[in-house]
């Protein structure tokens, strides 16, 4: 038995085009999220982060590999009991009303009858849309929608809520009253998958990340574990006048003072003070600072980004 | 069965929601201004009576054929694009309910408009004849089953193909389907000697329903006896049809990922 929520093992999925050609969507990626955690998905568009993702719910059976829900197989009836699903960009059936069809998903998620008014109240009550709940969701703009996505994915209380895009196309009022209600969310206890294209709402509210590309998982793991592995030093020195620093490869700048400055690599810093020993006239702070998570996955979607993490 | 019930409801009311039932409203007028259309007087009542029964079953047994083709065809694919089926399919819903309340629900709307047809035309056939001639509802239930046939088997084309060619498939079906088998023995071989496509029309058939076995028409317009177990033989004949397009289009949709 293991404690996670969820557990992907070496999953791998290979689509066939219509014209035969073979695209590795999942190329044996492995990853878990512990119950109880907000987990951040990240990706370029076609990294393998949908398939991952129905994976997950069950709309896609991976070739080989496991994936795990509380230890249940996924897409199985058990697994799809403690799951609540947002999908990116959904037209729900926009001739009824919320009320309507959040009753039809609690019925179909098993919810007993006597407490199905009570919890679609307890769920549009939450996502604020209590008031419009006889409006059709014809009426309702990609705000409202996606608000009313969370209350059908939570309508039923499943341990485990799986949002694909959440707040894609949102104005960023809309955007971070979503994050909020994540967070609401997550001290009620829910686990939280969450994949989106904004990596500052990412490293904001999530305490796990995980970095996909070209179905490959280049990173994952605790946010300030990934975060703190890609910190690097800050140099701050002042040169002997005889020295140009311009001529050097590394991209130093000067400030006002006259002190050159750059970032590298901490397990570059020892060598490069070596090499500078002649030149420098004065070390003036040695800072370590840590990387964004834009910039870890600019690098990591970027650079050799072919070859397996 | 629960899952399928609830779901039934959901596509039956989102047909009638989308209106579907508007262009059965528009064939009942039709139905119920055939004596306008049919001079029953120059005719005879008797004559009116099977002129009318023929041309209102004729285009009930169609309109339906028509209404299965369109909504079979489109329903699944339609949920596709919209996604509308990823929510509902990640919930504990089996995809076979899924298919099964698609069907269900056509079924539903087939019998709901079929039943409103029949009545518009029993009530144009007994406004003239002074009769009520319920005889008419056995053609209309085996025009029902027909429907439900060519429907189940185009849904099964949609679950893997677009709504335009799993409707030109289930249009194909209900030409060759219909097609008696005297027809393929007359034409294509006493008359054009054409052994070739005699074989080929014969291989088609053996494969896919044979529709004329639904046709009632003629023995309630002539009336003509018919042996009641010739209905249950029918009934079963089409669920039999039914429950293979059900099993294939769960296989297949069940294989596909979303």
């Amino acid at each position: 038995m293991s404690s996670f929520a969820i557990d992907f093992r070496d999953v791998r999925k290979t689509y066939r085009t219509r014209r035969g050609a073979e695209v590795n969507a999942l190329n044996g990626i492995s990853f878990q999220v512990g119950a109880g955690e907000i987990f951040g998905f990240a990706g370029p568009n076609g990294a393998g982060k949908s398939t991952a993702i129905k994976s997950l719910v069950g709309l896609v059976k991976p070739d080989s590999g496991s994936v795990a829900v509380f230890d249940h197989q996924a897409g199985t009836r058990p697994a799809k009991q403690l799951i609540g699903y947002l999908p990116e960009v959904t037209l729900y059936h926009e001739f009824m009303n919320p009320l309507e069809l959040l009753k039809l998903h609690a019925s179909l998620a098993g919810v007993a009858s006597q407490d199905r008014e009570s919890r679609c109240e307890e769920a549009l009550e939450r996502v604020g849309l209590w008031e419009r709940r006889a409006s059709r969701l014809s009426e309702f703009s990609k705000g409202m929608k996606q608000r009313f996505g969370i209350a059908q994915a939570i309508v039923a209380r499943p341990k485990l809520l799986v949002l694909d895009e959440l707040t894609s196309g949102l104005d960023p009022q809309a955007q971070a009253t979503l994050l909020d209600l994540l967070v609401q969310l997550k001290e009620q206890g829910l686990t939280i998958f969450f994949s989106s294209h904004h990596l500052r709402e990412i490293e904001k509210i999530c305490d796990s990340v995980a970095i996909i590309h070209k179905g490959y998982m280049k990173v994952a793991g605790p946010m300030t574990e990934v975060l703190a592995e890609e910190s690097l030093t800050r140099l701050q020195v002042r040169f002997k006048e005889s020295f140009n620093p311009e001529t050097s490869e590394l991209p130093w700048q000067k400030d006002r003072a006259g002190q050159y400055s750059v970032a590298v690599e901490n397990s570059e810093t020892v060598p490069l003070l070596r090499s500078l020993e002649a030149d420098l006239e004065e070390v003036v702070s040695v800072q370590s600072q840590r990387r964004g998570l834009e910039e870890l996955f600019h690098r990591l979607t970027t650079e050799q980004a072919e070859v397996p993490a | 069965m629960r899952e399928t019930l609830i779901l039934t409801k959901l596509y039956f009311l989102g047909s009638v929601r989308r209106q579907v039932h508007l262009a059965t409203l528009f064939l009942g007028v039709i139905l119920l201004m055939l004596p306008s259309y049919i001079n029953a007087f120059s005719l005879g009542i008797n004559a009116f009576e099977r002129v009318s029964k023929d041309f209102g079953l004729t285009l009930i047994a169609y309109f339906a054929v028509g209404m299965a083709i369109l909504i079979a065809s489109s329903s699944i694919p339609r949920d596709l694009e919209s996604r509308s089926l990823y929510p509902i399919l990640a919930r504990p819903v089996e995809r076979y309910q899924y298919i099964a309340a698609h069907f269900l629900s056509l079924c539903a709307l087939l019998a709901c408009s079929l039943l409103f047809l029949g009545l518009c035309l029993t009530t144009s056939v007994s406004a003239l004849t002074r009769a009520l001639d319920l005889s008419i509802f056995v053609a209309i239930f085996t025009s029902f089953l027909q429907a439900s046939v060519v429907g189940v088997l185009t849904m099964t084309v949609s679950t893997v193909a677009s709504p335009a060619l799993a409707g030109t498939a289930g249009a194909f079906i209900f030409l060759v389907g219909s097609l008696p088998g005297a027809f393929v023995r007359f034409f294509l071989v006493e008359d054009r000697e054409n052994q070739f496509a005699a074989t080929a029309a014969t291989a088609l058939k053996s494969v896919i329903p044979n529709l004329s076995v639904f046709s009632l028409k003629d023995p309630i317009v002539h009336q003509i006896d018919f042996h009641p177990s010739y209905l249950l033989a029918v009934v079963f004949y089409a669920l039999v049809w039914i429950a293979v397009a059900l099993v294939a289009s769960s296989i297949l949709f069940g294989r596909r990922d979303l």
